[in-house]
């Protein structure tokens, strides 16, 4: 009788929850987002741009505008990969000339028409958006808006790209004013005829930011009612803020293309999941090139979709075939690919199959964590936070195979820590299958990972039952890691064009730098061994310290930009005290001393590998730094190195539900800070 | 019932292990070394001249009948597959013409001969023109295109692309005297690529692995004990053996805890 008064009360709890948080969010939407302002006095203004009135004043000039350093980089690096093939193909390399290019006192600049308008308003107003359209654009073109009250300036520095795909921008302003600014600048003269600028203050409900405030809401109730999943059940707290929180990110970014080098992934996820025959559409062949118009508000997400959709016809899509065998450098990406053929198969709009791609990677990234904190025998709450960092998140909730990586040797991490922990138990033979396999599968996509797995190797000979096992083990393990580390450098391979390119190391180094060369790197390290190893451990620890004093912020979300420092700091500091101490009601399980000095040497060395694999693949040969190291290579060593802190001597009185709450619960309100911060507000608002 | 047969299943995995494991390895092995004997042969395409560089533009070189166009190039120490070129039928339509392609190697022998039937193919098009005997298609190799008659009087001769690009191991001739530019191409050649070497030997690895930590010594017991179990079963179906408890502790060991807990419940009952 009591179980079932206490089940009917825990579902009114949960039934309470879920009705206020909607009704919370809702509220917010209506009367915080919508609710109309004082000095609202336009409704909808539409303005012809095409010649000069008492409201619009126009003027053009010819600029210089300069190039950013990626342009540079990406116009000297396309010019080398040029000379590369003509040497390969054995034509002579001709230069390409750009007439808009203008090169002054050694910068780069291209010429461009510079239209300004000034529209004044007919009274001062608030306003919301601003829509720009140029009907029948031909090239990009990229403007700024101010916006001016008087003569102060409300509204000032909005740099946008109008995408020639869309012919449109809106831009988010929020604030009052009498006068626009607005400089549209194209390589070509504008036709002024086709080009608009409308003022648009409609109410418009944003069913994200409401999906948003709901399902923080009920986080918030969860962590507030709930004890006995804390308690016994981490692995399914885990499994709720991973999908809520990663779903909410999915949907907030969309078709964004947001990750490093996400177009590359997405082109390989996309590609996998046909099969032999792949069909290409418009809208694909735009995602692949990193071409994708980008939307920054929910109306230009709007007008994107649309674009997305009308070209996604695959009766005019480009044919091209493939191997049915998945490569194993592919591998990390099947489950996107898998949802995305599932997503084809319902005929599902293209930002929503892209968006269910991704859903794919989170749910494999999220059963792959489940496991290793259902099966960690030490450290669950280190484990959950761990996996639920908002770097982690990312990586599982986009076109990346960082999410496989990490999850799988996180789970690979956790088992190897279970062995360690039963020191008085033989291995057996399925837990050798698992561990290994883990670590196998999670370095099918960065084989440098594999040298984690060297901790295998010393465990004592009392953990096997006779000597020839032992070392028939440790060989094994050896030489599963050569194998894959000479993946890197020899990879097996079997692509079907310029074959003699990609299998030739004279010409291996990663084409998207200037000045790389493998072997060139190779023999310059050879050659200088001490002044390499200086550049090594000052890079490497320069950044450690960096990352540690919160100089470098750690947590990122790709080009949509970083949380500040002061978070790295505080999860820094949290993360060292969760490890440090724990719940004097808990006996934690700690692994021995010997094995923390070689998860140190581990660490430290998988470290110094990774920066070499950098300086060599990807920094122009002799470069006085390491170049493209970034903190997310790191992640897999996080937990390990935890591990090496966790100790039983030092307790806190608190209680275990409320130790996990505290790491899960600074985890989950991170993300839900980075989320609105970085991805709701700047893209969907 | 599924219980009972992840049950056996169970029980029949951890009976016989030391035999599992190390017939998967060998075999795992035995498909590595047919996979390293037996490689799959894929396509290396290069895209040699297909692009004109500023200034330059494509043209098309008609071929008339009797005219020889060669092409002369260096396919280093591989074997050419086969070529790209591009045809163009100049809007007429063809019943009974091809387009010719001999290959010649440096010391004149005829090693392919091959045809594009132009009653196909949109109007202007790349062909694949496959190399017959293409093993004999390495270093200095001279391609021979020449056009068949029309049995239709009225058409007229289709032709070749063409541009200004200079090949640093290559040019175009037409009748024996060289031309400006070259013929716009993709080179085919081959390869030998080992697509499952990568994951066989790593699972081969992996299954050693695990097979060095089967106990066999144990498992050879635990066959013992199974023997003993079974024979003891035998004895209680002969009405040998007639004590319950026994029985129940016995399945017990094998790990049917189900079954021993019902028999130790029906124990307990007809105690009652």
């Amino acid at each position: 009788m009591n179980k079932r008064v206490c089940k009917s009360s825990k579902a009114v709890k949960i039934v309470c929850t879920i009705l206020f948080s909607i009704v919370i969010a809702l509220l917010l939407e209506v009367l915080v987002y919508n609710g109309k302002k004082q000095d609202e006095t336009i409704a909808l203004q539409v303005y012809d741009l095409s010649q000069e009135s008492q409201y619009v004043m126009v003027e053009q000039n010819e600029i210089l505008e300069p190039l950013t350093r990626d342009e540079q980089n990406s116009i000297q690096m396309n010019r080398e990969n040029a000379k590369i093939l003509a040497e390969v193909n054995g034509t002579p390399y001709v230069e390409e000339t750009d007439d808009t290019l203008v090169e002054q006192d050694g910068k780069l600049f291209r010429r461009k028409i510079d239209t300004s308008f000034t529209v004044t308003l007919p009274e001062r107003s608030y306003i919301r958006k601003l829509h720009l359209s140029y009907g029948g654009m031909e090239e990009n073109g990229s403007f700024t808006i101010q916006m001016k009250d008087g003569d102060q300036t409300t509204f000032d520095g909005y740099d946008g790209i109008m995408d020639a795909k869309l012919a449109a921008s809106v831009v988010t302003v929020n604030k009052s004013g009498d006068q626009i600014i607005y400089h549209f600048k194209s390589l070509e003269k504008p036709e002024l005829s086709h080009m608009k600028l409308s003022v648009v203050n409609l109410t418009s409900i944003n069913w994200l930011r409401i999906l948003f405030f709901a399902a923080a809401g009920m986080l918030l109730g969860f962590f507030i009612w709930n004890r006995s999943l804390f308690h016994d059940r981490l692995e399914i707290v885990f499994v709720i803020a991973s999908l809520t929180l990663g779903g909410i990110l999915i949907l907030s970014v969309g078709t964004n293309q947001i990750g490093f080098d996400e177009y590359t992934h997405a082109a390989r996820a996309y590609e996998v999941s046909f099969g032999s025959t792949i069909e290409t559409t418009e809208t694909a062949m735009r995602m692949r090139a990193n071409d994708l118009p980008f939307f920054h508000n929910r109306e230009e997400r709007g007008l994107v979709e649309a674009y997305e959709n009308v070209n996604n016809d695959f009766s005019w899509a480009d044919i091209s075939t493939q191997s049915r065998f998945v490569s194993y450098t592919d591998r990390s990406y099947l489950p996107i690919s898998v949802m995305i053929k599932l997503g084809r198969a319902l005929h599902m709009p293209f930002a929503w199959n892209m968006m269910l791609g991704k859903l794919g990677n989170l749910l494999c990234y999220t059963f792959l964590c489940y496991l290793a904190v259902k099966y960690a025998k030490s450290g669950k709450g280190i484990i959950a936070l761990l996996a639920l960092l908002p770097n982690a998140l990312f990586a599982a909730g986009g076109f990346t195979y960082d999410g496989v990586v990490n999850g799988f040797l996180l789970l690979a991490v956790v088992l190897t820590t279970n062995l360690m922990l039963e020191e008085d138990q033989k291995i057996t033979w399925i837990q050798v299958l698992l561990v290994l396999g883990a670590y196998i599968a999670g370095s099918t996509a960065k084989p440098v990972y594999i040298v984690m797995a060297l901790m295998l190797v010393f465990f004592s000979r009392k953990r096997f039952q006779n000597p020839v096992q032992a070392w028939g083990f440790r060989a094994a393990v050896v030489v599963i890691i050569g194998l894959l580390m000479y993946t890197i450098f020899f990879p097996p391979v079997s692509t079907s064009a310029n074959y003699e390119l990609v299998g030739n190391l004279a010409y291996a180094g990663d084409k998207r730098n200037q000045g790389t060369s493998v072997l060139g790197q190779l023999e310059y390290i050879l050659q200088y061994p001490l002044v390499y190893t200086g550049l090594l451990l000052s890079s490497m620890f320069g950044d450690l310290f960096q990352y540690v004093s919160g100089k470098l912020p750690f947590f990122n979300y790709g080009y949509l930009g970083n949380l500040s420092g002061v978070y790295t700091v505080i999860g820094e500091v949290l993360l060292v005290l969760g490890c440090v101490f724990s719940p004097n009601t808990d006996k934690r399980n700690v692994i021995g001393k010997q094995y923390k000095v070689l998860n140190i040497i581990m660490i430290l060395g998988l470290s110094a590998i990774i920066w070499t694999s950098m300086y060599v693949s990807y920094t122009p040969v002799g470069a006085s730094e390491i170049q493209g190291v970034q903190a997310r290579y790191f992640m897999p060593l996080f937990l390990p190195f935890c591990y090496c802190l966790c100790n039983n001597k030092w307790k806190c009185k608190i209680s275990v539900v409320n130790y996990h709450k505290i790491l899960v619960g600074f985890a989950v309100a991170l993300n839900l800070y980075a989320i609105y911060h970085l991805a709701l507000q700047p893209l969907n608002f | 019932m599924p219980g009972k047969i992840i049950s056996h299943m169970k029980n029949f995995i951890q009976d016989k292990i030391c035999f599992i494991l190390p017939i998967i390895t060998a075999m795992l092995a035995v498909m590595l070394v047919c996979s390293y004997l037996i490689p799959k042969k894929v396509i290396d395409t290069y895209r040699t001249n297909t692009t004109e560089d500023e200034g330059d533009s494509e043209r098309i070189q008609i071929l008339e009948p009797g005219m020889k166009l060669t092409y002369h190039m260096n396919t280093g120490s591989r074997p050419m597959m086969g070529i790209h070129v591009g045809v163009a039928k100049n809007g007429n339509t063809y019943d009974t013409a091809a387009m010719i392609c001999n290959v010649y190697t440096a010391d004149g022998t005829l090693v392919s001969g091959n045809g594009y039937l132009l009653n196909q193919g949109e109007d202007v098009q790349y062909v694949y023109l496959p190399f017959q005997d293409y093993e004999k298609c390495r270093g200095d190799i001279t391609m021979e295109f020449t056009y068949t008659l029309e049995t239709d009087e009225n058409v007229t001769a289709p032709g070749l692309l063409m541009n200004g690009k200079v090949l640093t191991d290559a040019h175009t001739e037409l009748d024996g005297s060289k031309m400006d530019g070259n013929l716009k191409t993709i080179y085919i050649y081959t390869h030998d690529t080992y697509p499952l070497v990568y994951d066989l030997r790593i699972l081969v690895v992996l299954f050693f692995a695990a097979s060095m930590m089967v106990n066999y010594k144990k498992s050879g017991d635990n066959r013992e004990n199974i023997g003993n179990y079974r024979n003891h079963k035998e004895e209680i179906s002969n009405g040998k053996e007639n004590n319950p408890i026994k029985k129940v502790s016995d399945k017990n060991e094998t790990g049917n805890k189900r079954d021993a807990d019902h028999c130790r419940k029906n124990e307990e009952e007809s105690h009652e």
